[in-house]
């Protein structure tokens, strides 16, 4: 891939995000502690040798939580847009392809999703689903799939009008074929930029779920529970807010940076 | 002739607008026969893409019938209309956009056989072998479209026609969109598929020259409907219609040089808007021979000459020479 | 001019078709929202160990005993009579609650919103006229930290530095503008700032772009040729673009940060709507539930038609 070589940003993030992934899945192995080992005797301790980030309310380690975090982040993240793809995908290859009314009634159910503020709608879902991370993420994945939606949606009706869709209908190739070989391979550059831009988007949406409590349910870690029990403990031991708000920040721009690089890679080839 | 392959009967192609229908085929009839050629020459506006597109089913006639093989489209069995669909193929202006560019060539070609279900095996044989009959070798074949030229794309998109084993082949300009050295070659390609498949063409251009040069019959088109129709060097030589009068005059290539005049008939006006035709002969705002009849009256399609058909009502009949002073009676 | 008028009006009118539909099954997905829980809604509805006699009584109250778009049309009924029903944790009638928390959610929003375009508009439009230059780089690296950054962690970081240690404003609470605006505007900034976070970078990003684009256009470059200075091409053919792209870009701001608001309340204790909803969700109180989401839904729909209205007053070429 000559392109990584050419996009400092997007090499570093790649790395970043690799290596993220790499530390999540080796939890058990590269963790210094299990996550939920409360030593009660050592609560709120700043960085020590022991503990390199220092220790939360219930004396449990911080990295250790930090890393197996990671690993319900990530899940949360890649299960949102899991879901944001399932359902905005066809959705928005229905309304594109299927006739005028469909493509109206889609469109209006969309502006209707759209009009719900993101996580008030996430948060919501949640408080009829239930809490938990999987719950939680399945409300945001269908909070995001409309946004996708739209966007296969422009996509579509472009590929529909091109001539080798024409070429394809003449020689009686059918509808469903079409659409899966021609225009939604098509369609999908600008979704998997999108993709890479929703993964960030998740992210925060999960740290934001869980700091209400809705998302990760405790013992279990995650960087936006961490963040909730450090908000509690801020005015004692405010150096607990920063490894979990650190690392969200940095995944999250990774993700973004990836996106925004794969754009301006597919926007000169478009452009051709 | 004996059974026409491809035949229209007043075909009407209405597409609604904003102002009222826009008529780009208004009243189109002819019958092609096995093996021929048929020309069809017109400026843009004329709706000669329409009916190309209307030829292969991309477009829906909204008056008259098409029929293929004598069995009318409209009421195609589903065995028909599959054979209708593998018989009348089209090669498009634009090579490029014909082709899908996130597909290597081979597959594209390959893509007619894998819609009809025809095995790995065999159709990578058959499209293999319908792009080297195109002169696409093994290592073009696996590239992309944006790495090929124009030309080369054109031939895959024959090649890719050619898979289905087509009888009729309409080109929609298919020769328009390349440089002037590479039509040569294409041209004589559909020359040599043609003798070696019996394929019969419906040949679609505003390039006077060369329809002329590849067709056996000449149709003249003008705003949705034909002006004249005959055999190409008959046409050539003795036009009677005012409008392939005034085209041969400027592009006189096809015309032989002793029969060439020296004035230019030059068309005043513009291309009147097919939604809303002149009334009466449609060609009569530009025709320097109209006179009050032509406003009234619709031209009756009648013959001018034993193969010739025009529509006009003061066509250049028998003569056969085109002087200097052509445009008065 | 009457011509121009009668597209404009033609344009609103089209809009407020528009949204009608969309305001409809909006409030179709609201009220279905309930019926997504699993199980009986009525049960869900009374909360804890309801006797008989109380289910029958909830059922008969919402109607859960009719088919659903009967269901559908007492609620929406209802919502047109300005009746959301009770909060099943306070009691108090949602429409009530609502009212009185709006405010504050609106305060800390349109704060937000002014800071977001009182920063946000002159470095973008600096960045754009300096192209490449050492700003042009800081504003794109703010403006790429802002969009990532969890605005309810840079929030608890304003609280901690600012709040706690420093003590210039209070951590925690709201106060009603109507009682106290000094003391309201105090309590609302640092909230707002940290709203403004992504704010601030959206406008930033986007302005920038569109600027970058018009300054590149042939027409822009000839103006140039001629020795026009960036600023004063700026000044005269951007200023339209400028307009444009900042309302567009609030246009989407807005639903986000009302969004947002639902953490940002949490960490600054602020009884706003957002508070309602996250307290709702955790209790489980579907009529409360239901009734903030339906309001937010409400407000960003008409928001944006004010937005869409305002667009045809900036450029009355505008058709879409």
């Amino acid at each position: 891939m000559t392109w990584l070589r050419s996009d400092r940003r997007a090499m570093v993030s790649l790395a970043f995000l690799v290596i993220l992934i790499g530390v999540a899945l080796l939890a058990p192995v590269v963790s210094p502690y299990a996550p939920n080992e409360q030593d009660l005797s050592a609560t709120l301790e700043p960085a020590s040798a022991a503990h390199l980030l220092g220790t939360d309310d219930l004396g449990r380690d911080t990295l250790s939580r930090l890393i197996w975090g990671a690993r319900s982040s990530l899940y949360a993240s890649i299960l949102a847009v899991l879901i944001a793809v399932l359902i905005g995908v066809p959705v928005g290859l229905a309304a594109g392809l299927g006739g005028k009314w469909a493509d109206i009634g889609i469109s209006r159910t969309i502006d209707a999703l759209l009009s719900f503020p993101a996580i008030t709608l996430a948060v919501g879902v949640t408080g009829v689903l239930g809490v938990g991370l999987t719950n939680g993420m399945i409300a945001v994945g269908i909070t995001f799939s409309p946004q996708l939606a739209r966007l296969v949606r422009s996509r579509t009706l472009v590929g529909r009008g091109e001539l080798y869709v024409d070429a394809a209908r003449v020689y009686n190739a059918s509808p469903l074929r079409i659409a899966l070989r021609h225009v939604l391979p098509n369609a999908m550059p600008p979704v998997i930029v999108q993709i890479s831009l929703l993964l960030a988007g998740a992210l925060l949406a999960e740290a934001a779920l869980s700091f209400l409590g809705l998302g990760v349910q405790p013992p279990t870690a995650s960087w936006g529970a961490m963040l909730a029990r450090a908000y509690n403990y801020m005015d004692v031991a405010p150096a607990q807010m920063y490894p979990p708000g650190v690392a969200v920040l940095l995944t999250a721009m990774a993700f973004n940076a990836l996106g925004e690089s794969m754009r301006s890679l597919l926007d000169p080839m478009a452009r051709r | 002739m004996s059974e026409p392959i491809l035949e229209a009967r007043d075909l009407h192609i209405h597409f609604p607008t904003g102002e009222g229908p826009l008529r780009a085929v208004d009243g189109v009839s002819f019958a092609i026969a096995p093996g021929e050629t048929l020309g069809v020459i017109g400026e843009s506006g004329s709706g000669k893409s329409t009916l190309a597109r209307a030829l292969v089913g991309l477009t829906r006639p909204t008056g008259g019938t098409i029929l293929f093989r004598g069995a009318s489209l409209a009421e195609l069995s589903r065995e028909a209309a599959r054979r209708w669909h593998r018989e009348v193929q089209i090669i498009f202006q634009d090579p490029h956009s014909a082709l899908d560019p996130r597909m290597r060539v081979f597959d594209s070609v390959q893509e007619p056989l894998r819609a009809i279900g025809v095995p790995r095996g065999a159709r990578s044989e058959q499209a293999t072998a319908a792009l080297e009959r195109v002169g696409i070798d093994r290592a073009m074949a696996a590239r992309f479209p944006h790495e090929l030229s124009g030309g080369q794309k054109q031939r895959v998109n024959i090649a890719r026609a050619l898979t289905l084993r087509p009888s009729v082949l309409i080109c929609d300009e298919a020769v328009a969109a390349l440089d002037v050295s590479v039509q040569a070659g294409i041209l004589n390609l559909f020359a040599e598929l043609q003798e070696q498949f019996g394929l019969t063409y419906v040949f679609i251009t505003h390039d006077l020259a060369v329809a002329a040069h590849v067709s056996d019959r000449l149709a003249v088109m003008y705003l949705g409907r034909f002006m004249e129709i005959g055999p190409a060097a008959t046409l050539v030589r003795c036009p009677t219609h005012p409008y392939t009068r005034a085209l041969l005059s400027a592009d006189p290539a096809p015309v032989p040089r002793r029969l060439r005049r020296t004035e230019r008939i030059v068309l005043e006006g513009d291309i009147p808007s097919p939604v809303a035709p002149p009334s009466g002969c449609r060609f009569r705002t530009r025709c320097p021979r109209a006179e009050a009849v032509c406003a009234e009256q619709v031209p009756v399609w009648r013959a001018v000459g034993p193969v010739q058909f025009a529509a006009c009502h003061f066509p250049h009949v028998g003569q056969a020479t085109v002087p200097a002073d052509a445009g008065q009676a | 001019m009457p011509d121009k008028l009668s597209t404009r009006v033609r344009l609103l009118r089209d809009r407020l078709l528009q949204a009608v539909p969309v305001l409809v099954v909006a409030t179709f997905i609201v009220f279905a929202l309930l019926h997504l829980t699993p199980g009986d809604p009525a049960i869900a509805l009374a909360g804890e160990a309801p006797t008989p006699a109380h289910l029958a009584e909830i059922r008969q109250f919402y109607g859960l005993d009719q088919p659903f778009i009967g269901q559908y049309g007492l609620w929406l009924w209802n919502a047109a009579h300005a009746d959301l029903g009770r909060s099943m944790f306070s009691g108090e009638p949602v429409v009530t609650t609502i009212v009185h928390d709006l405010p504050y959610t609106l305060l800390v929003v349109a704060y937000a919103l002014l800071l977001s375009i009182a920063i946000g508009v002159p470095l973008g439009v600096a960045a754009a006229a300096r192209e490449g230059s050492a700003l042009d780089v800081a504003v794109t690296s703010l403006s790429s930290a802002g969009v990532a950054v969890p605005y309810f962690w840079f929030a608890m970081i304003l609280v901690s530095i600012f709040a706690l240690q420093l003590g210039w404003f209070p951590a925690t609470g709201a106060v009603p503008f109507s009682q106290d605006p000094v003391g309201a505007l105090r309590s609302a900034t640092l909230p707002s700032i940290a709203l403004s976070s992504f704010g601030m970078a959206e406008i930033m990003r986007q302005l920038r772009a569109a600027l970058v684009e018009v300054l590149s256009s042939p027409y822009v470059r000839t103006l140039r040729a001629k020795g026009l200075s960036s600023r004063s091409i700026l000044w005269k053919h951007g200023l339209r673009n400028v307009g444009i792209t900042v309302l567009t870009v609030i246009g989407l701001l807005f639903n986000r940060m009302l969004g947002a608001t639902v953490v940002v309340e949490a960490v600054f204790a602020i009884p706003g709507i957002g508070s309602d909803i996250a307290q709702a969700a955790v209790n489980k109180d579907y009529p409360m539930i239901q009734g903030a989401v339906f309001a937010l839904a409400l407000i960003v729909i008409a928001a944006n038609l004010l937005i869409d209205i305002l667009y045809t007053v900036l450029d009355p070429r505008v058709t879409r």
